[in-house]
């Protein structure tokens, strides 16, 4: 089937029947019909979503008679090659458990380079031994993530060199500088950015226990370092591999990867983090002079603005699909289905999970994207054959400065969406850089630009990850309240450390009484030490 | 906390150089490292060997959804967004018992409603203009 | 070429020699006494919550006390269900356990088909409880419980308190005081204390029934109209208890560390006393007092015994609110 029409037509077919199972299924689900919101509307409204989406684009692709664009599908050995890796990926997760995560990687990572280059075997076996032993002692041992361990299990605490001395050494040596520990901070952060899935949060929450280690004053600064950090590293691979670290690098992907295949991975690297910086020099701007007052807009959202705002956010993602209205429509009802499997979010009953026990967890939205964009990227070049994931020659390693000067719209409105959006307690740092990017693309004179590597496209979303963080400070420091899991964390790191209930009490106390400004200036001043 | 930001920008210019470099590694190597970075992003998220088949299931997904020319951003952004969604809609019908006119009464909710309203009409205006197959403009594969 | 060859030889190596070290390791390690490898501390609330938290503050100290790496593991989803029907499906063997609460584990079976069931679950220790009470803003109209129970019942409906979670121990305290005033408010679910108090916070919804930590922290901006309890709560003694003005309602939240189903007794002693320990600890016991706890030291025996009264008082009330 190489027309795009009649896929067109097939896929619009399967996604109708799709939308009629879900409504059968929803027409099973048990639930009080009493309630406000009774348990089957949502799904019933998805349901009807994909119908008519799927419908839509059937009827729309069996009536168009124009230029039909040719859709290059693989051929028969690019089909084997992706097979072949797919079965080696399911193996690998089955193997998981029963053999231990460090034997399996080195099984899995040995023999996917060996099947696909046959005449690297060195290279296989030293990449297969070298993650295998990557994965015990730095996640295994060091970050004491809990991956199966196989029959290495009963190693106990015979490990050939331990990190807790070789830590304790650190720190020692290291008592008189802050900024050193700041310097690690920032690259482990990075590291744990870079790994998709692992998030700031959980980066913050493992990363805990080493910043104990160390004197107060520079376990704070390290564990806002570690937090910068991971947030950056989550872009660059999204620029580099087109691999998201987390769901707010999402839209960097679009430009900073055509970016990347145009030999610019150099300047969409560079402006992302001059982005990222000026929106935090903003950021702390905000944070120092305007606190006390958003710190009210913050309380003032409540249920029916978060809606609003979230239902606004989605509707410019999709109206943004350009020409493709219909199947952006579709791709929404898909990710909103796959939310919906498991339980409701506030009254725990389960749905559309047919009985399996596993889909009560409900399906996370960071597996989504590891899938949708790391998985599925390998398989486009898999099915190529590729040598390179593209092969085109650097042309420099930073943005020229007429870039630079092109995205100073850019990074100021970002700063200023994220900052704002970042104030409010529960919004996703994904949201406020899908919106900035949106927002960009529509003031841009030259839209057409982005999506092709549009230098714009890549300042946005960074600027305004990095002020969504700056902006999550100010509920933070108003009144103790988190904005988001990572922030969560890091109050209880720094509450550990003593300095969080000392200030936020007494910039409560003194704000109450109309002093604000003064109180908090002083406080902020201590947060840019 | 700004220090963080200063070294940000100091260690990571530098390194830019480096970061590029992964790039260059050949794909016979690259991919299966990848692959291994996912599964082990898939699964420590919950600890669940699930989440692992899920990020297979939609790679397949997302491999169909980029060949037939589907926007991907929208699936994202939706699976991010739909557990607060759908937690907000149900509070704020709890409080209004009942009443959708809670999202219009109210000043800040009023207008971000009027906002996705507007961008929607503007959408299916858009398209009922033109008249080409349904390609996504920003997509842009192979 | 050789010199590549040499090296991938020396990796192979010492793979080999990492596992053969590991089965001579598995030998000997089955011998020692428990505790003898690192133990898993599920936690199986958000990082950053309470639960979190208190985790993290006790780590240290176990490790201390038991001479193991103690590993804190989450197990997020369902309120706290996923987390829970793993450590009842994990290796009775000791080295798996989780911070559990009550009432949940006792309500969330009883509503709905959450994988465990409340006698699964073997309590080792619970070490803190926080009551709950019913709170308003301070800018708000009523200014005293029967204020707001004559708005109640003048408005059915209107007013609206806010809860973490449905079937809680918040929202079993809504529908039992709605029970006692003999008219009906909305209950709005929220996904964790933290939203609840946020929400509450900025003025939409009218009251919360909030624990005692979250209300200790913004006391400046909240009045406190009743408190579930017994006694008065220390950390507001000029706030009279529900009981005391009519209303015969005790609720709150006990936290403490579970273990799975056929855990031998000798590793529960064990843990129990490493927890005794923790919480026989003056400068414990005031941390806890200051953020807005009730510390407690309740043992193995007297937390089952305690269970299972709580068990049977929450099925009758179940049953009752049943309608």
């Amino acid at each position: 089937m190489r027309s795009q029409r009649k896929c067109d037509l097939a896929a619009g077919v399967f996604i109708a029947l799709l939308g009629a199972v879900v409504i059968l299924a929803a027409s099973q689900i048990r639930g009080d019909v009493e309630e406000r919101l009774p348990p089957r509307t949502l799904p019933y409204a998805v349901g009807f979503m994909t119908l008519a989406g799927g419908l839509g684009l059937a009827v729309k692709a069996y009536r168009f008679h124009g230029e039909d664009p040719r859709i290059q599908w693989p051929e028969t050995d690019g089909w084997v090659r992706i097979g072949v890796n797919l079965l080696l990926l399911a193996l690998f997760t089955a193997i998981m458990d029963p053999l231990g995560m460090p034997i399996t990687t080195g099984l899995y990572v040995a023999g996917a380079i060996w099947y696909m280059d046959r005449k690297r075997v060195v290279a296989a076996l030293l990449a297969g031994a070298g993650s295998a032993l990557v994965v015990y002692y730095l996640f295994i041992r060091l970050l004491e993530l809990t991956f199966p361990l196989g029959p290495l299990g009963r190693l106990g605490e015979t490990v050939l060199f331990s990190w807790d001395l070789l830590l304790a050494g650190f720190a020692d040596a290291l008592t008189w500088t802050n900024l050193l520990w700041a310097l690690v901070g920032c690259l482990v952060g990075t590291l744990i950015g870079v790994l998709p899935g692992i998030g700031p949060s959980a980066g913050i929450a493992i990363l805990l226990p080493i910043t104990t280690m160390i004197p107060p004053t520079s376990g704070i600064i390290m564990m806002a370092a570690i937090y910068y950090g991971a947030m950056y590293g989550g872009s660059t691979t999204a620029i580099v591999v087109n691999i998201p670290g987390e769901a707010s690098s999402v839209p960097t992907c679009i430009d900073g990867y055509e970016m990347a295949k145009q030999g610019r991975a150099g300047a969409a690297l560079g402006i992302s983090a001059i982005s990222s910086f000026v929106a935090g020099t903003l950021g702390l701007v905000g944070l120092t002079f305007f606190a006390p007052l958003l710190a009210n807009v913050a309380l003032a959202f409540g249920p029916p603005e978060y809606f609003a705002l979230m239902f606004m956010g989605l509707s410019l993602v999709i109206s943004l699909s350009g020409r493709a209205l219909l199947k952006g429509m579709i791709a929404t009802s898909i990710g909103l289905l796959a939310s919906l499997i498991g339980r409701n979010p506030l009254t725990g009953a389960a749905r559309l999970t047919f009985g399996v026990v596993d889909l009560m967890a409900g399906i996370n939205f960071i597996s989504i994207i590891i899938g949708l964009f790391a998985v599925s990227e390998v398989m486009i070049n898999v099915e190529k054959a590729a040598a390179h994931i593209y092969g085109t020659k650097f042309h420099g390693w930073m943005p020229t400065w007429a870039e630079i000067r092109r995205c100073a719209g850019a990074m100021v409105r970002s700063s200023g969406i994220g900052f704002f959006l970042g104030l409010l307690p529960g919004c996703a740092p994904a949201v406020t850089t899908f919106i900035a990017y949106d927002v960009e693309k529509r003031v841009s004179k030259h839209f057409e630009r982005f999506g092709k590597g549009a230098i714009e496209g890549v300042a946005a979303p960074e600027g305004a990850n990095n002020a969504t963080s700056s902006g999550g400070f100010v509920p933070l420091f108003a009144f103790g309240l988190p904005t988001g899991p990572a922030l969560a964390v890091l109050l209880g790191g720094l509450m550990s450390t003593g300095f969080s209930r000392a200030r936020c009490s007494s910039r409560r106390t003194r704000s109450s009484s109309g002093r604000s400004s003064p109180a908090c200036i002083s406080g902020t001043l201590s947060s840019w030490c | 906390m700004y220090i963080g930001n200063v070294i940000l920008l100091v260690l990571n210019l530098p390194l830019v150089g480096f970061w590029a470099r992964i790039a260059l590694i050949p794909f016979p190597i690259l991919g299966p490292l990848i692959i291994l970075c996912s599964v082990i992003g898939a699964y420590s998220i919950r600890f669940m060997l699930f989440d692992v088949w899920v990020a297979l299931l939609f790679g397949v997904v997302g491999y169909l959804l980029r060949k037939l020319h589907f926007p991907v951003a929208p699936l994202v952004l939706a699976s991010v967004l739909s557990q607060m969604l759908e937690t907000s809609l149900q509070q704020s019908l709890l409080i209004s018992q009942g009443s959708w006119l809670i999202f219009f009464n109210r000043p800040i909710a009023g207008f971000f409603m009027a906002l996705a309203i507007a961008s929607i009409a503007r959408g299916i205006w858009l398209q009922v203009r033109s008249h080409a197959p349904e390609v996504a403009i920003d997509d842009a594969d192979e | 070429m050789k010199r590549t060859h040499a090296l991938a030889g020396i990796a192979l190596l010492f793979l080999a020699a990492l596992c053969f070290g590991a089965g001579v390791r598995a030998a000997w390690s089955e011998e020692k006494p428990y505790p003898n490898r690192q133990i898993t501390y599920m936690v199986c609330f958000d990082p950053g919550g309470q639960s979190d938290r208190e985790a993290r503050r006790q780590q240290p100290l176990l490790e201390k006390i038991l001479g193991q790496k103690v590993v804190i593991d989450y197990k997020i989803g369902g309120g706290g269900a996923l987390g829970w029907r793993t450590l009842t499906k994990s290796k009775p063997d000791g080295y798996t356990m989780a911070g559990f609460n009550i009432p949940h584990v006792i309500l969330q079976p009883l509503q709905q088909d959450v994988g465990y069931k409340t006698d699964q679950i073997v309590p080792v220790f619970i070490f803190h409880k926080t009551p709950l009470a019913l709170a308003v803003l301070e800018t708000s109209p009523f200014k005293t419980l029967k204020d707001l129970i004559d708005h109640a019942k003048k408005n059915p409906y209107l007013v609206s308190v806010g809860g973490s979670g449905a079937y809680t121990g918040y929202h079993m305290a809504t529908l039992r005081f709605e029970k006692m005033i003999g008219t009906k408010l909305t209950y709005v679910p929220y996904t964790g204390a933290a939203p609840q108090m946020t929400s509450f916070l900025g003025g939409h919804i009218t009251a919360v029934f909030g624990a005692s930590d979250d209300l200790t922290r913004y006391r400046d901006k909240i009045r406190v109209l009743g408190f579930a309890t017994e006694k008065r709560f220390p950390g507001f003694p000029d706030v009279p208890t529900l009981k005391e003005q009519g209303f015969d309602m005790v609720e709150g939240v006990d936290r403490g560390i579970a273990v799975p189903p056929n855990t031998p007794a000798s590793v529960i002693k064990t843990l129990e006393s490493a927890f005794m320990d923790i919480a026989k600890r003056p400068d414990f016991q005031e941390e806890q007092r200051k953020g807005g706890f009730i510390p407690l030291a309740m043992g193995h025996e007297e937390v089952k015994e305690y269970m299972k009264k709580m068990t049977e008082l929450y099925t009758e009330l179940a049953q009752g609110l049943k309608k």
